[in-house]
């Protein structure tokens, strides 16, 4: 016969955990290393996945909480706080072992060592730099060449940062030189999403053609630089084949950004002085280089002055010398050319004149026989052309004159006389004074024919004209009279 | 010397022709017409006497040629 097995309940079996976990440990505490896997935060409370490892393997996880309360009264002490406890870090913390019975094994987190993690940082860092060495790509920005003049920025860095605007404020408004042109990336320089950004920025502009490229990071502590001692943004850096110039503001510690740029810088403003400083300094020695020039030019020429001017000299004289002896050559050439010239010309001209003689004589000769009669037959015909010409223009004048002109001259005249007896009827026909001899009257009142009235004239005097007498009347009715 | 005898025959014609237009409107006062018809009527005979004159001296001047 068997014995029956003793048998509990979770709960009880969870109570007793809890109840032994409580009484053993939780008075007591604990200082742990561990790397932090995972965060989160929910309503002011922290929560992590810690977790240790050993070669490369995972040896221990556990879950952790930082109360809202312990997480303001650290990060008073460790402004860092927030940085130190996001993912990938390790870290130093103090410990209490909590035990629940429904949500199981937690640790509380009550305290941190800042150190821990930085140290951790320096040691991440020392490996980066030595993977890229042993990658041979960690002195490979300095073997670019970073020309004198250098026009085209590339700008990479967030735009609403203090450090970013006083690059760009430095570049414009200094006094050496401000032409300068840029192609801006914007990326963020701290949080989860920068360091993508900041590698796919810088990939990015290596494609444009700048003259080189500046990375631009205000101040910000250990923590918050600490993305750019990151491997593969180290890397891209090493990769691109234009110069990078890095402009992050920190005071001691260098991040290997720095180290595998071409130059450094300790802030943007620095960087900014450095490029345009750079452009002065490469002015001034272009000044100084001429002035050397004009100076060595007029040494030069002083020199050679003296020599210029005996050659010269030397030169004027035997010039002069060739040309009289050339100008005494070409006048007795002229001299011969002109006597010669003067004879052959008597010469022609009397020939010429003999000639003339000759013509004069034959022509009149030849006139005299053959030209002469013609020239009177025609003239002859011309003159009777004429007689005929003027006799029809004097037939044509005097039909003219005695014939047509009288004949013009009465029309004109009948014209206006039949014009004038027209007027003259028409002054028959409204002579006022003809009319009175044939019995008619003219009245008026104030002088004005009766017609021309527009006014009452009941009352008014009126004239009335008969070939013999004038009468005075008072005009007593008006009766308009209908035709 | 009239002023009319001074004028030429276009003048005398002119200003016989504003007398007749005058007349016939019946612009003129009662008392005035006396005047009218008489310069009227020297203007007439002034420009009668032009034209026969004119006419003359034009005979002339052919016949002599």
């Amino acid at each position: 016969m068997s014995t029956p097995v003793k048998t509990y309940t979770l709960t009880g079996l969870q109570t007793a955990l809890e109840n032994f976990i409580s009484e053993n440990f939780s008075s007591k505490r604990f200082w742990i290393t561990a790397e932090v896997r995972k965060s989160n935060e929910k309503g002011g409370h922290r929560y992590y996945e810690l977790s240790d490892s050993k070669d490369g393997k995972e040896t221990a996880r556990a879950s952790a909480n930082l109360w809202y309360s312990t997480f303001e009264e650290l990060k008073t002490r460790i402004p860092e706080l927030e940085k130190i406890l996001s993912e990938g870090n390790k870290v130093l913390i103090q410990v209490r072992i909590d035990y629940h019975k429904l949500f199981g094994l937690k640790l509380c987190v009550l305290d941190l060592n800042p150190a821990y993690t930085f140290g951790d940082i320096e040691l991440r860092k020392q490996q980066t730099i030595l993977r890229l060495k042993q990658e041979g790509i960690f002195d490979n920005q300095k073997k670019v060449s970073l020309g004198r003049i250098n026009k085209r920025i590339g700008l990479v860095g967030s735009p609403n940062t203090s450090g970013y605007r006083d690059f760009v404020n430095e570049m414009t408004t200094n006094n050496i030189f401000t032409k300068f042109r840029f192609k801006e990336i914007h990326t963020s320089v701290q949080g989860d999403k920068a360091k993508a950004e900041m590698i796919s920025a810088l990939k990015e502009i290596d494609r444009y053609n700048v003259d080189v490229v500046v990375i631009i990071r205000g101040g910000g502590n250990k923590m918050d630089l600490d993305i750019f001692n990151d491997y593969d943004l180290c890397k891209t850096i090493c990769l691109m084949k234009h110069p990078v110039i890095t402009g992050i503001g920190h005071e001691t510690d260098e991040v290997i950004a720095d180290l595998v740029s071409k130059k450094r810088c300790i802030t943007p403003s620095a960087a900014a002085k450095s490029l345009y400083n750079e452009v002065g300094i490469f002015r001034a020695e272009l000044t100084t280089a001429l002035d050397s020039v004009i100076k060595r030019t007029q040494q030069l020429l002083s020199g050679r002055k003296d020599e210029f001017q005996h050659v010269s000299k030397y030169l004027v004289l035997h010039t002069k010398t060739i040309l009289f002896d050339n100008q005494k050559t070409l006048d007795n050439a002229l001299y011969l050319v002109k006597t010669g010239f003067e004879k052959t010309l008597r010469e022609e001209h009397f020939q010429l004149d003999k000639v003339l003689i000759d013509l004069k004589n034959s022509s009149i000769k030849y006139i005299k026989s053959s030209l002469l009669p013609e020239l009177e037959a025609q003239l002859q015909r011309a003159d009777f052309s004429c007689k005929n010409s003027i006799q029809a223009s004097k037939l044509e004048l005097n039909h003219l004159f005695e014939q047509r002109l009288p004949l013009l001259m009465r029309n004109a005249i009948e014209v206006n006389r039949i014009e004038l007896h027209h007027l003259n009827d028409k002054l028959e026909f409204v002579n006022p004074i003809k009319l009175l001899d044939v019995g008619y009257t003219i009245s008026s009142v104030e002088g004005v024919d009766l017609n021309q009235h527009d006014d009452n004239m009941i009352g008014k005097e009126m004239t009335t004209l008969s070939n013999k007498r004038i009468i005075k009347s008072t005009i007593k009715s008006i009766k308009n009279q209908t035709t | 010397m009239s002023e009319i005898s001074k004028l030429n025959y276009d003048e005398a014609l002119q200003k016989l022709k504003s007398i007749v237009d005058v007349l016939e409107k019946k612009q003129v006062k009662v008392d005035d017409l006396p005047t009218y018809v008489k310069q009227a009527k020297e203007l007439v005979d002034h420009c009668t006497k032009k034209l026969s004159s004119t006419e003359e001296e034009i005979s002339k001047i052919i016949s002599t040629n």
